[in-house]
């Protein structure tokens, strides 16, 4: 794989799963103090 | 007002958009869309638009689900006033027409699926296998079964069909591919799949059909606008988070598109050579109704492989899974309609699927219908998209915003970039969509009968049959309005 790629690949997945799992923990934080 | 369910958490409300979001077209359009649009290059416009087209629009849609309780006739008529009910109406109908030929999808999903766990010999000629299949009635016994399917799920109601099927389908489906992923990308040859989906070919990426291809993805893949979001947004509590959801739903919908691509490229990159094909032309294969990749090539790539037919069978589960937990949205938005109107939830559900049935054997029988159906209802979902952006303009976008959507309970604010978005990008981007999808049927789709309303992919057919449904709505406004506005203030009037 080019670096060019490498690069692309672990900012794209960083991004969108990286993206994806904050949300889903910053809920999951948000949630834990309501109750 | 009573109402009689509600999602019993916010991760079930989640999961079930996710279902909704989730779909076909994340596991066979986006890795064919990524390679045919210069990979990396496609990636950077395809994550920008998730946030100047998708996220704003669930927002909204969950908003007014929300405020109004109403599917989207009844959530039209209420949120704009009278007037608007037509505009609920065509939302409705889009998304409607296109769970008639999305069922008959699904029954294709299923058929490969019990195709590949029977270890079907067929399979390895792709072609005469596919031909067989649409030849005959069987898509038709396909399409019932998954009709039938989806109506069992909503007809257990909203906690125990919807919220229960979501989570056993979204964990499955997203395990399943992250177990196709590992296969895939440890075939030798795969790093080469993997480096042209990464790659950044940074001339694509000063194309503009690059930047309109990835407006088009974000836009129809992560089901803003078609109405789904708002009617599952009937059944959220009333102090449930708005703007946060939506970054979910919208990140986890790009987050299985973006594992999708590393089965499906990784794959096809190790094992074309194998049969001397190249990778770059099966990839770019669109195939009958956009299937290429899908149904012609990947049963005959995994057939190569070893243990290739384990993988083939949790592709489709995969597949299927994704079709049957957009399916379930579908069919539960027509029901949400129907209900409003007066109808018993278990009579609405039956008349649904009966007439989803009905009005889907068409597709189930011509290509070219489903085809056509697909083209025109999947363009009017850009259409519904701006009658919601409308929606959140006429009743104020800044109203919007501090009264509705950051209310109590909702854990992240939306801040100024949402008046910005809605009030000028969203507008853009519509025109320049509607205007290159216009401009590409009567240049390279249809050039010699772009104005005939009769041909498949004409400029015509979509004006003929958009103005025809508008038309019609226009005519029974009022009649809307009375049937699903007033109808459901005198039940709950009845039921107090």
């Amino acid at each position: 794989m080019s670096l060019s790629a490498i690069i692309m690949m672990c900012l794209m997945l960083g991004l969108i799963w990286g993206g994806f799992v904050f949300a889903l923990r910053t809920a999951m934080k948000k949630e834990s103090q309501k109750r | 007002m009573k109402q009689a369910e509600f999602f019993s958490s916010r991760w079930a409300l989640i999961l079930a958009a996710l279902g909704m979001a989730v779909g076909t077209g994340n596991i066979w359009r986006f890795p064919r869309i990524v390679a045919q649009n210069g990979g990396g290059s496609f990636l950077i416009p395809w994550f920008i638009f998730l946030f100047l087209w998708s996220i704003p629009l669930l927002i909204i849609e969950f908003t007014i689900g929300k405020k109004t309780r109403h599917g989207t006739i009844g959530a039209f008529g209420e949120f704009l006033g009278k007037r608007f009910t037509w505009m609920g109406a065509f939302v409705g109908f889009c998304t409607m027409a296109i769970m008639f030929y999305y069922s008959v999808v699904m029954g294709w999903c299923v058929k490969y699926f019990v195709a590949a766990l029977f270890f079907d010999s067929g399979l390895s000629d792709a072609q005469a296998f596919w031909n067989g299949f649409t030849g005959g009635y069987e898509p038709v016994l396909f399409h019932l079964l998954s009709m039938a399917v989806g109506a069992v799920v909503i007809y257990e109601g909203v906690v125990q069909g919807i919220e229960r099927a979501n989570k056993i389908l979204i964990p499955t489906l997203f395990f399943l591919l992250v177990i196709a992923a590992v296969r895939a990308l440890t075939l030798p040859g795969a790093m080469a799949g993997l480096n042209f989906l990464f790659e950044p070919r940074l001339e694509m990426l000063f194309h503009y059909k690059t930047w309109l291809e990835a407006l088009s993805q974000s836009a129809w893949s992560t089901g803003a606008g078609w109405g789904l979001i708002l009617t599952y947004a009937v059944y959220m509590r009333q102090k449930e988070d708005v703007v946060l959801n939506s970054f979910i739903a919208g990140l986890g919908n790009n987050s299985a598109s973006l594992l999708a691509a590393l089965v499906v490229l990784p794959a096809v990159f190790a094992l074309a050579p194998q049969l001397g094909l190249s990778p770059q032309e099966i990839v770019s294969d669109s195939g009958p109704a956009s299937t290429g990749i899908t149904f012609m090539w990947v049963p005959q790539l995994f057939g190569e492989m070893p243990m290739g037919s384990g993988l083939l069978i949790i592709f489709f589960l995969a597949l299927a899974s994704a079709a049957l937990s957009s399916l379930i949205a579908m069919i539960e938005l027509a029901t949400r309609i129907f209900m409003d109107a007066g109808l018993e939830r278990r009579l609405a559900i039956v008349f649904v699927s009966v007439f989803g049935f009905l009005l889907g054997l068409p597709s189930a029988l011509s290509l070219q219908f489903l085809n056509n159906q697909d083209w025109v209802w999947g363009l009017g979902l850009i259409i519904s998209g701006m009658f919601f952006t409308f929606a959140a303009i006429k009743y104020g976008v800044e109203k919007m915003r501090t009264q509705l959507i950051n209310s109590e309970g909702n854990d992240l604010a939306a801040g100024r970039w949402f008046n910005a978005i809605v009030l000028v990008l969203i507008p853009i981007e519509f025109m320049a969509l509607i205007g290159w999808w216009s401009w590409q049927a009567v240049a390279s789709y249809d050039p010699e009968g772009w104005w005939n309303p009769f041909r498949t992919f004409s400029l015509g057919t979509c004006l003929f049959q958009w103005l025809v449904a508008i038309g019609v709505f226009i005519l029974l406004n009022n009649k809307l309005f009375e049937k699903s506005v007033r109808q459901k203030a005198l039940d709950a009037q009845a039921s107090n």
